[in-house]
């Protein structure tokens, strides 16, 4: 398997997809810390806020893209005729499987180190709460995987990587909608599930146009669907992938 | 071992559409066997199904002495070098990057790329992105990827497609040599018939997704024998001798066309020529190209 996963990362090479992971993780920081107030006192809050937000912007459409790019090399080389003769479906499916889990990590990661060097930089004087920083950082990668897996398989059913994609640009906007909407509304929206799972809600005075952030209670039951999802979806993409026509 | 491919009633149907219908294939050790027939006979799929990337609907496939299936079936492909329609590549990558994501996956050390780079004459290029070759260097390419590790049987399937004269002659070398640089088997399919007859020693050919003819290409050629040519210098009375003979003549001067008949037939009627004083002068038999007999087969099985 470690032969299999070294030919992915081969094929990985100068696809520049490291430099995607970078643009898409300080996408999320840049437009965070252009969206949120930076009030010293409540920078984390601020941005413990925000990142969601513009997760559901970025990342619909960057999950999408990273997906493309690691099945696309196949479609593009007409790859699978030769790679069905030396390797199983499914071990290919895997190795392409761990390569983008690995790649979602990185975002989720950076987007973390991204939020802890701007703290720093801005001089925020508000404690840093480790136990939501690990909360941002797992709601987003569920959900970003979700989305990755729901790409994934997009790719594979599709001949073409364009439905991929389109579905990945639509989910971002419906997504960030839908953090607009009721709640209820939200659950049935996956592209725009980092919003519920967010660790801050933020409440306003309209007249004095005041600004705090409430701290929410862990997400357990949305968390718990998203994981359901990924399974699903990870085992329909298995499935696509035994199927796949040569 | 005597066959390196055997397969037995190997049948693949889509719904009610057969393409491959009840083929037997049997594929000596050490030949080069030419699959030939037109688009859509059957080819590509018969290759697809003996790689396993299609399962048949009836039949069995042995390969390299052994039934394939399921369990066995990636161990026995890393025995076998493929080249499937176009060559499959990463543009990305250079030629090397490419032949050692192969290598991985085949298991095998990256030394034996030199080799193969050498077989298909793209050392020098081995640095130089795939995206950036001519579509003859992509064929190249793919053939070096059949060849790592040493495969006992190359399946090709129309190599040869796309490329410019100068490059189907290339093609031909190369695969012409095969069995004695690497010892290797070759399948090979094409439907351009005269491409193969000058590098195949056996031959099946396949329309409508059946096996119409499969054995030794001299003796498809015996099989599907021309007609004779007679030259000679009394054209009137060698037709007057043939006729009496009860054998059908098409004169044009002094060339006589009749057709095949046995060896001692065709020894008596020359000596009856000769006492008749027809002035023999040549006699020749015309061969059919491959081309004329496979066009005579197919129209045969298909009017049957």
């Amino acid at each position: 398997m470690l032969s299999l996963f070294h030919a992915e990362l081969k094929k990985a090479h100068r696809r520049h997809d490291l430099l995607i992971i970078v643009m898409i993780a300080a996408a999320v920081v840049i437009l965070s810390m252009g969206n949120s107030r930076n009030e010293p006192d409540t920078g984390y809050s601020a941005l413990f806020y925000a990142i969601p937000i513009m997760n559901a912007l970025i990342l619909s459409t960057g999950m999408a893209v990273l997906a493309n790019r690691i099945w696309d090399v196949e479609t593009k080389g007409n790859t699978c005729k030769l790679l069905f003769t030396l390797q199983s479906r499914s071990s290919l499916y895997i190795a392409k499987a761990v390569l983008g889990v690995l790649e979602v990590a990185l975002v989720c990661i950076l987007e973390c180190l991204a939020l802890i060097a701007f703290g720093i930089l801005k001089g925020y004087t508000e404690p840093l709460d480790l136990s939501r920083l690990f909360w941002l950082f797992l709601c987003t990668f569920l959900v970003s995987l979700l989305l990755f897996f729901f790409s994934y398989a997009l790719c594979l059913y599709f001949p073409s990587q364009v439905p991929a994609l389109a579905v990945g640009l639509a989910g971002s906007l419906i997504g960030l909608f839908s953090g607009f909407m009721p709640k209820i509304v939200t659950y049935f929206v996956p592209w725009g599930y980092f919003i519920p799972l967010s660790a801050m809600e933020m409440g306003w005075n309209p007249e004095t146009r005041d600004i705090w952030y409430i701290p929410q209670p862990f997400p357990g039951t949305l968390l718990l669907v998203s994981a359901i999802f990924i399974i699903v979806l990870l085992t329909a993409g298995y499935s696509l992938m035994q199927k796949k026509e040569v | 071992m005597d066959h390196v491919i055997e397969t037995n009633l190997l049948t693949k149907a889509y719904g009610s559409r057969t393409v491959v219908n009840k083929i037997s294939l049997a594929v000596p050790k050490g030949s080069i066997y030419g699959f030939i027939g037109p688009n859509g006979a059957g080819k590509s799929t018969t290759m697809k199904l003996l790689l396993g990337l299609i399962h048949p609907s009836a039949g069995s496939i042995r390969l390299l002495g052994e039934e394939m299936s399921q369990s066995n079936r990636l161990a026995l492909l890393r025995q076998i070098g493929s080249l499937i329609e176009s060559p499959s590549r990463y543009d990305h990558l250079t030629a090397q990057e490419n032949l050692q994501i192969v290598c991985d996956l085949k298991g095998v050390t990256y030394s034996d790329i030199d080799r193969v780079l050498e077989i298909v004459q793209l050392t020098k290029d081995r640095k130089r992105k795939v995206k950036e070759f001519s579509l003859g260097m992509h064929q190249r390419l793919g053939i070096a990827q059949a060849l790592l590790g040493s495969p006992k049987l190359l399946i090709l399937d129309e190599p040869t497609n796309g490329l410019d004269p100068a490059g189907i002659q290339e093609m031909r070398s190369l695969i012409r040599e095969m069995p004695r640089l690497c010892g290797a088997t070759v399948l090979i399919s094409s439907h351009l018939l005269s491409e193969l007859e000058q590098i195949v020693d056996q031959v099946g050919i396949i329309n409508h997704g059946k096996l119409l003819f499969q054995g030794d290409l001299s003796a498809l050629q015996r099989h599907s024998r021309g007609d004779y040519v007679l030259r000679v210098l009394h054209p009137n009375k060698a037709c007057e001798t043939l006729l009496s003979q009860g054998i059908t003549v098409r004169a044009k001067g002094q060339l006589l066309q009749i057709p095949p008949v046995r060896e001692e037939a065709l020894a008596a009627l020359v000596h009856e020529l000769a006492v008749q004083d027809a002035g023999i002068v040549g006699l020749t038999q015309q061969t059919k190209s491959l081309e004329d007999i496979f066009l005579s087969l197919t129209s045969q099985k298909e009017a049957g």
